[in-house]
């Protein structure tokens, strides 16, 4: 009885096996997706090609052209969302951590009404084909077609999330916190770059960035043209070659992880069109380190600039999100960072400053996780670094002050760290003697 | 060499057939203007005023197809070109391309005006399913169109110019006149090289008609005929044959054309494919064709598929290409058959001897029927329905000879003028014909011979007749233009009384009559059976208008 029962599970198992082989999708036979258009940061429409195969054997199929249409049709399908995955300049899945864990889950994914329940829009009519090929006569076709997609990257990227290949944002919200962005025109040095916000193309530009941001759940910070900037004087004393960047000061002072610069400019085409071309750049706040760019363009068209410019927008940002997302996921392991300016009065002689120094220095190491601290500028009169703090201990940058003036207390008698400016991304001291 | 010369030219058309074919995507409506100018190539060309303005008007009438949006041109403007044409032409005649330098400088650029007027909304027409999935168009709606679909339109104007390369007008001695001309269309292209608009050459199609009736009819029934040719051979013009991608093949094909772009009901279809050859190379493949046997309203619902039904080919899927084959859609049907007949016995007075029919005979007369099948379907909405008008010659098998003397050479034959209608069902490749069709026939024995002067004397008598004939056929389509096929029929006419005599000399008639007395003469009886086989062609154009010439022929007859 006992046997009979085992036989009937090992059957059982070899049947769920077949069946869900059998199901399971496989990865497309082609790789051939053109990127028309980031229709939104949600939508992309494509040109996906797509190939069916017909070989002796197959002969259950009566109409072999039409078993290698529907097969290339759904190659092409496949190809599209694979496009969005693995395929783009900026797809998906990054690291090699997500590509393992998407392996994985593939044979799923790839399942053919999966697929199409990512597909919000189908051309009917082909862009190329159907083109039929004979590799070897009555033995073996080939058939290749391209059509158009317009394809959920939000869809496919909530699939991943639910099979835990990605982390969703509320998640990373919720566990590091989604960086914060500031969006601002790139200004000339020495230009306020919230000055330009009067034009109304880039004004519109920057509604158009900040509304794409917040749709994709980012917390964006919008600069107030009252912003005070003479706080900063320190700053910029200790900060060779960005003393005139404005953008940088204000990402600074309102204490954005990542800011992010666009420029606008607009160009007559063919037939009384006009063409807009964005170029977007984002840069981590804490070293106005360049973390990705990219230029969008609308099609020459005859529509408003401000559709024009939102059009070009709407190609340039997805694919820089997608690099900040990168920047912040892997920035984020090692723990949320800091700017830290100290600045050292010349009232103290030569080894206060040292003693000033080491406690300082102390104070750092204290607070910093896995005692990761990067020296930028350290003199008599100025200390500049960066570090990382472990985000469970340090949620907010105030208790980060407290324990780094306390500990700075302890190690330096003579004197205490004096705030001069803190947010999420800056700490900004002086020493005051007691 | 002229043997050559036929082999290149059949080469040639069949190449341009060929290319015409292979066209990719679905037909974008082109933007045409008119030039109302009737260009004479020779001196020889006399057509007056009024001549010149109703060709026009009819050439234009059949050129201006709904696949067709249009530029008008001012009456100024086109002043100002004839003026231009008239300056350059001096003594000698106008090349092409001096034309075409003509049209940059005095039409273009009012053409010009009318695309910055029209285009905006004419793009939006021509903007496709995908276009409209675009950030633009969902965001700015309708004012959200790209540079390619304004490209589209800018790129697709035309501008056409009738030309005449002769003209007579001739008049019979019963007052009947015959118009004849040959001439064409040049089709100019509007192309852009950079930011200048430039116009090219892009076709020349020519052919020649002939018109026959009345004084005043002939020319009417001429640029008739004309018209309908420049049609179908402006249709045939690769840049504007209607094609689409087939979305729904199951035992008939749906394709997106239909009223807008003025597909026909009932019309062929050809159908094809992309293959790579085994040199790598993309070729176009014909994979059959298929009848038209519901157009689609597309004015109304854009989307909406027009269904084709196939006739002969392979297996049809979804992204393969339909492509119009345009005809005039008039059939010739060249249908050699046998018909039998009857004549009783009785005394045939011949002039020169007398017929004695001793017993009643039945004799086969092989023969044929020549007829001229309008498709009728577009008015009637029945598919393949046409209308029938032909004539008949047949030659019974009596023999004359235990009747006459021997210097005496007598002769039959049957002819006459019928109507009718013919229903085709195709089975595929296959297709039953019905056909009924009404008419007249006109049995005639004719007394021939020679006497020591050299003189030729005929005597004919003729006995007429009317009734109808049904048949019943089976034809095989062997390609988009031609049938080949086999019919069975009975001829049912009444036995008539009506007794005709001629006589003629040299062939100068002397006399005709009708004979009041007929006691004695025998009955013919045209009632019978008839068997044949049939050949059906469908011309792109014809030189002449079927009905008339039929209707002339008949005239005469009765005359």
């Amino acid at each position: 009885m006992m046997r009979t029962y085992r036989m009937f599970i090992a059957a059982f198992s070899v049947l769920t096996l077949l069946i869900s082989v059998g199901y399971a999708g496989t990865a497309p036979r082609s790789n051939q997706v053109l990127l028309i258009e980031n229709v939104s940061p949600a939508e992309v429409l494509v040109q996906a090609t797509g190939i069916g195969v017909w070989q002796k054997g197959d002969s259950k199929f009566k109409n072999h052209k039409n078993h290698m249409l529907l097969q290339a049709e759904d190659d092409a399908r496949k190809a599209a969302a694979w496009f969005i995955v693995l395929g783009d300049s900026d797809p998906l899945l990054s690291t090699a951590a997500e590509k393992n864990a998407f392996s994985a889950v593939e044979g799923e994914f790839y399942e053919i009404n999966n697929i199409k329940s990512y597909i919000n829009w189908e051309a009917t009519d082909f862009d190329k084909g159907p083109l039929t090929k004979t590799i070897e006569k009555k033995k073996k076709y080939e058939l290749t077609i391209a059509k158009r997609f317009k394809i959920s990257r939000e869809k496919i990227r909530n699939f991943l999330i639910t099979k835990n290949v990605l982390t969703s944002k509320a998640e990373l919200a919720e566990t590091i916190g989604l960086p914060s962005l500031m969006v601002l025109p790139a200004a000339a040095k020495g230009q306020n770059p919230l000055d330009l916000l009067n034009d109304p193309n880039l004004s519109h530009a920057a509604k158009s960035l900040e509304s794409a941001l917040t749709a994709q759940m980012y917390e964006v910070i919008v600069p107030e043209a009252s912003l005070n900037l003479a706080e900063l004087s320190m700053a910029q004393m200790s900060i060779k070659d960005v003393e005139e960047d404005y953008s940088y000061q204000i990402a600074l002072s309102i204490g954005s992880d990542i800011y992010i610069t666009y420029e606008v400019s607009l160009e007559a085409a063919k037939f009384g069109t006009k063409k807009a071309i964005v170029s977007v750049r984002a840069y981590e706040t804490t070293t106005a380190r360049l973390l990705g760019t990219e230029t969008g363009y609308s099609p020459a068209a005859k529509a408003p600039d401000q559709a024009l410019i939102e059009n070009a927008i709407q190609d340039a940002i997805t694919k820089v999100l997608q690099r900040v997302t990168n920047y912040w996921k892997s920035d984020i392991k090692r723990g949320i960072q800091y700017k830290v300016i100290v600045s050292i009065p010349t009232d103290f002689d030569g080894s206060e400053i040292t003693d000033i120094q080491d406690a300082f220095f102390e104070a750092v190491e204290e607070v910093a996780k896995n005692d990761q601290i990067k020296e930028n500028i350290v003199t008599d009169q100025t200390i500049d670094i960066q570090l990382w703090v472990d985000p469970d201990k340090y949620k907010r940058s105030s208790k980060l002050d407290r324990k780094m003036r306390r500990t700075f207390e302890d190690a330096f008698e003579d004197g205490v760290l004096k705030k001069i400016n803190v947010n999420r991304k800056l700490l900004m001291y002086t020493i005051e003697a007691n | 060499m002229r043997l050559f010369k036929g082999t290149f030219i059949v080469l040639l058309i069949l190449l341009v057939a060929a290319s015409s074919f292979a066209q990719k995507g679905k037909y974008q409506r082109k933007s045409i203007s008119y030039l109302s100018v009737l260009l004479q190539s020779s001196d020889d060309v006399n057509l007056s005023g009024s001549q010149q303005a109703e060709l026009l008007s009819s050439i234009r009438k059949y050129i201006e197809l709904d696949r067709f949006d249009y530029n008008p041109l001012s009456k100024e403007i086109v002043a100002d070109f004839v003026n231009a044409a008239h300056q350059k032409r001096g003594g000698g005649a106008l090349s092409m391309d001096d034309i075409a330098g003509l049209m940059e400088s005095t039409l273009v650029p009012q053409i010009v005006k009318i695309l910055e007027a029209t285009g905006d909304t004419r793009a939006i027409e021509a903007m496709n399913p995908s276009q409209r999935q675009g950030f633009l168009a969902s965001k700015a709606k309708e004012i959200g169109f790209s540079v390619d679909d304004l490209e589209k339109v800018w790129n697709a104007a035309y501008i056409y110019v009738p030309v005449v390369s002769e003209f007579s007008m001739k008049t019979d001695k019963d007052g009947n006149e015959t118009a004849k001309m040959k001439g064409g269309v040049i089709w100019y292209h509007i192309t852009w090289k950079g930011n200048t608009p430039v116009v090219e050459l892009v076709s020349k199609k020519t052919t020649s008609a002939t018109g026959m009736g009345d004084p005043g009819e002939a020319f009417d029934d001429m640029k008739m005929v004309f018209g309908k040719n420049i049609q179908t051979l402006t249709r045939d013009i690769k840049d504007f044959t209607l094609h689409a991608q087939i979305r729904e093949s199951n035992g008939k094909i749906g394709f997106n054309l239909g009223k807008k772009e003025g597909l026909g009901f009932d019309e062929v279809v050809l159908v094809g494919e992309w293959v790579v050859d085994s040199k790598g190379k993309e070729k176009f493949s014909k994979r059959g064709y298929g009848r038209v046997g519901k157009v689609a309203d597309n004015k109304a619902k854009p989307d909406a598929l027009s269904y084709a039904w196939k006739i002969k080919g392979g297996s049809w899927d979804r992204g393969m290409t339909v492509v119009e084959h345009p005809r005039l859609g008039i059939d010739i049907a060249f249908k050699p058959a046998v018909f039998t007949q009857k004549m009783t016995t009785g005394m045939l007075n011949a002039g020169a001897s007398t017929i004695d029919i001793t017993e009643d005979e039945s004799v086969l007369a092989p023969g044929l029927d020549l007829d001229f099948h309008t498709n009728i379907a577009k008015v009637t909405m029945v598919p393949q329905l046409f209308f029938t008008l032909g004539g008949h010659l047949s030659f019974p098998l009596y023999d004359f000879a235990d009747y006459t003397d021997e210097d005496l050479t007598t002769s039959a034959m049957t002819y006459g003028f019928h109507g009718g209608l013919l229903k085709r069902t195709y089975m595929g490749p296959l297709a039953l014909d019905l056909e009924a069709k009404f008419g007249f026939r006109y049995f005639s024995i004719t007394q021939s011979y020679e006497d020591s002067y050299g003189d030729e004397y005929d005597y004919e008598l003729t006995n007429s007749t009317g009734g109808l004939q049904a048949s019943i056929g089976l034809n095989y389509s062997v390609n988009p233009d031609v049938n080949f096929g086999a019919y069975v029929g009975y001829g049912l006419y009444a036995v008539s009384e009506k007794w005709k005599e001629k006589f003629s000399i040299n062939d100068e008639e002397q006399y005709s009559n009708d004979i009041e007395d007929i006691t004695g003469m025998p009955e013919v009886h045209l009632s019978g059976a008839v068997i044949g086989i049939y050949f059906h062609w469908s011309p792109m154009t014809l030189g002449y208008n079927p009905a008339a010439a039929i209707e002339r022929a008949a005239k005469k007859n009765k005359k």
